[in-house]
């Protein structure tokens, strides 16, 4: 095996080292997000603003119109 | 003898070289905005967390104090 062979190989080994680290990187990433994701941010907020927002509406009309 | 597929075989690692290269390059940046978007999320979660608990003491306090009425 020549030298500029050994050197191409030496390489190719190293890369494929990094390669695999960030590829496990990549997984815990993916493990982090998919748990977040489970939990409905979005949906879970909205619910509650919305909540606030009709119970501050109701305060306020009563608040502003008189009591009825 | 000299192998006669030398040339071949020489040519065919550098360019899997070079695309193994290229390769760890995009998933150096997968792996930047996968943590950029993980840490927005942490955030949002964090949101979430604090408008649940401020709802659930408002519930407390509303029932406490006798001012919880029916939904519409």
């Amino acid at each position: 095996m020549n030298d500029t062979k050994a050197r191409q190989y030496a390489h190719l080994s190293q890369q494929l080292k990094a390669l695999q680290a960030n590829l496990a990187q990549t997984s815990r990433q993916m493990e982090t997000m998919s748990r977040q994701c489970n939990e409905h941010l979005v949906g879970q907020l909205g619910k509650v603003h919305a909540a606030w927002f009709i119970g501050g509406n109701r305060c306020f009309e009563e608040e502003m119109l008189g009591k009825r | 003898m000299e192998n006669p597929y030398e040339q071949v075989h020489q040519s065919i690692l550098s360019r899997i070289v070079n695309n193994v290269e290229r390769l760890n390059e995009s998933v150096i940046t997968l792996n930047q905005e996968l943590q950029h978007i993980n840490a927005r999320n942490k955030n949002l979660q964090i949101m979430g967390q604090m408008c649940e608990n401020y709802h659930k003491s408002v519930q407390f306090n509303m029932s406490a104090t006798n001012n919880k009425r029916e939904p519409l």
